[in-house]
């Protein structure tokens, strides 16, 4: 390897690892400036994803507190640094790693709530597709789910909590002994926050399963029509467009 | 190879934010900037609004990810996306920086410096020259804020870009606002900076905001934060490269704590009068910058 990428790989380990030392060698700055000019990049890296994190997960954020979340994001930066240039979906292993942060541990709903608010950015971006209408569901001859649709199936009330922790929400007592399972759609360019019954959830879940499109039979049609209005169906013969 | 075909005059990196402004008040912009990365989703709103306002605005790609500066290859998954974004909105541009962002697995989200040395001037060009026969276009390479100086560094930063230009044929996005950060920032002229600048390869001026720090010694550091208005001395600095450069396709960038429409507005209004005003002074200025190489 040349000397640059000797320089690159030094460089790299210490601006994402607040614990490593400066690589001070590298530069020509006043020897008692290195670290603290070398420590605007690992601010930089590390505020930066904290900040994107704060971004996506706001129901986390204000269940735990500003001061909890960023310490708690920073050692998600920390051990699990992005892969990918496309950080839209840097988030999607938060929610596993909140399950098994130990300083959450007093919050065992937390996990899932990260996991709805992954879902909702998810959901965001998905792809384009018209979503099948109440009234068409009876001619549809087959359905699929929605590409926006996603749904989460926690045994604490996430919905009710998602919903009590919404900018202006007033403070509600939920009982933390119910489970509850969470729809998100996206029929058109906003995002959708359904509350299921149990039936609708496994008829979501059958339809998550499917690698190919479930037939529209008559038993469960009064479902695919509830279904349907939330805007969680697609016509799976119809192909993805640009809205 | 296309050229890079901003149009004249100003524009502003679109916020999501501030889409129903722009649609409702039609503003005097010349084009709208995006970063490539945020359009990289399989669709929703992003490209709802994107989709909608393409129709009426030239669209400048800018992108943050693809590490052109790191010795490593590029990544050519990535490059096929850029490839993919650029064609799905026509783009009249693609930039991106002289830095990089990733090493090995990981992707740092920031724009991290390299020494300018004869190694990494060839990396650079090789990677310069795959982007854009990959894009089939000239891109723009822009110049860095920095905050520390290499000891490996054996070419100032203005030659490094000159070689890549007369290497590439790439075209340079002339960021002010990083020209004064780095100036401030290494006890350095910024004029004289920009005295050895290709200013003839410029086909694209960023002007943003900084932040005002300093070393705990009392040295004063800029960060280059996009999260405030243009400063002072940067609007001058602006009006000198313009009157020697003549009329530049100008970018007001402001990318955190991101304001309400009308501010951002007034920087661009801040812009067009500058240029308007030395077009009127230095008539000669737009005539002669057409005659570069």
């Amino acid at each position: 390897m040349t000397r640059e990428a000797d320089f690159q790989s030094s460089f790299a380990a210490a601006v994402a690892d607040p614990g490593a030392a400066t690589p001070a060698r590298l530069f020509r700055d006043l020897p008692g400036q290195r670290d603290e000019r070398f420590s605007v990049y690992r601010n930089n890296v590390i505020s930066g994803l904290i900040d994107a994190l704060a971004g996506s997960f706001p129901v986390v954020q204000r269940l735990v507190g500003v001061a909890f979340f960023r310490a708690m994001a920073r050692e998600y930066v920390v051990g699990c640094p992005p892969r990918s240039p496309v950080l839209m979906h840097y988030g999607d292993r938060l929610p596993a790693f909140i399950a098994g942060f130990p300083p959450a541990a007093g919050l065992p709903y937390l996990g899932d709530v990260a996991a709805l608010e992954a879902a909702r950015i998810r959901a965001y971006h998905a792809a384009d597709r018209r979503a099948l209408a109440p009234a068409d569901v009876d001619a549809a001859g087959s359905i699929a789910l929605h590409p926006a649709a996603q749904l989460i199936r926690s045994p604490f009330p996430i919905h009710s909590i998602w919903t009590a922790n919404q900018p202006g929400s007033q403070p509600v007592a939920i009982s933390l002994g119910r489970a509850q399972s969470v729809l998100l759609t996206r029929p058109e360019m906003t995002v959708h926050c359904h509350l299921l019954e149990d039936a609708q959830a496994d008829i979501i879940a059958d339809l998550t399963r499917q690698d190919r499109p479930l037939l529209a039979t008559a038993d469960r049609m009064p479902a695919y029509r509830t279904l349907a209005a939330m805007g969680a169906l697609c016509d799976p013969t119809e192909g993805d467009h640009h809205a | 190879m296309t050229p890079s075909d901003l149009p004249a005059g100003v524009g502003v990196g679109f916020k999501s934010r501030h889409f129903a402004d722009i649609l409702t008040t039609r503003p005097t912009l010349a084009f709208l900037e995006v970063h490539a990365e945020n359009l990289m989703g399989a669709g929703g709103p992003v490209h709802a609004q994107l989709g909608r306002l393409a129709q009426d605005y030239a669209l400048s790609i800018h992108g943050v990810g693809l590490n052109i500066g790191a010795p490593q290859p590029l990544d050519r998954t990535h490059l096929s996306r850029i490839r993919h974004v650029c064609e799905r909105y026509q783009a009249a541009s693609f930039s991106e920086h002289l830095a990089w962002s990733s090493h090995g697995e990981n992707y740092f989200a920031d724009l991290l410096p390299l020494p300018y040395t004869q190694a990494t001037l060839d990396g650079v060009c090789d990677h310069i020259d795959a982007v854009q026969e990959a894009l089939g276009r000239q891109m723009l390479l822009e110049n860095p804020s920095t905050y520390v100086d290499f000891e490996g560094s054996t070419i100032e930063e203005t030659a490094f870009l000159g070689e890549i230009v007369r290497r590439t044929g790439c075209g340079l996005l002339l960021d002010i606002n990083n020209v004064f950060v780095s100036s401030v920032n290494h006890d350095r002229s910024a004029r004289d900076y920009l005295a050895t600048f290709p200013l003839h390869a410029v086909r694209e001026i960023h002007l943003g905001g900084h932040h005002e720090d300093a070393l705990s010694d009392g040295t004063p550091l800029l960060i280059d934060s996009h999260s405030a208005a243009v400063a002072d001395p940067v609007w001058q600095l602006y009006a000198d490269v313009v009157a020697a450069s003549g009329p530049v396709p100008t970018l007001i960038e402001w990318d955190n704590d991101v304001p309400e429409w009308a501010v951002l507005y007034a920087d661009v209004r801040r812009a067009q009068a500058l240029a308007a005003r030395i077009a009127v002074m230095s008539p000669n200025a737009a005539r002669e910058t057409t005659h570069d190489a």
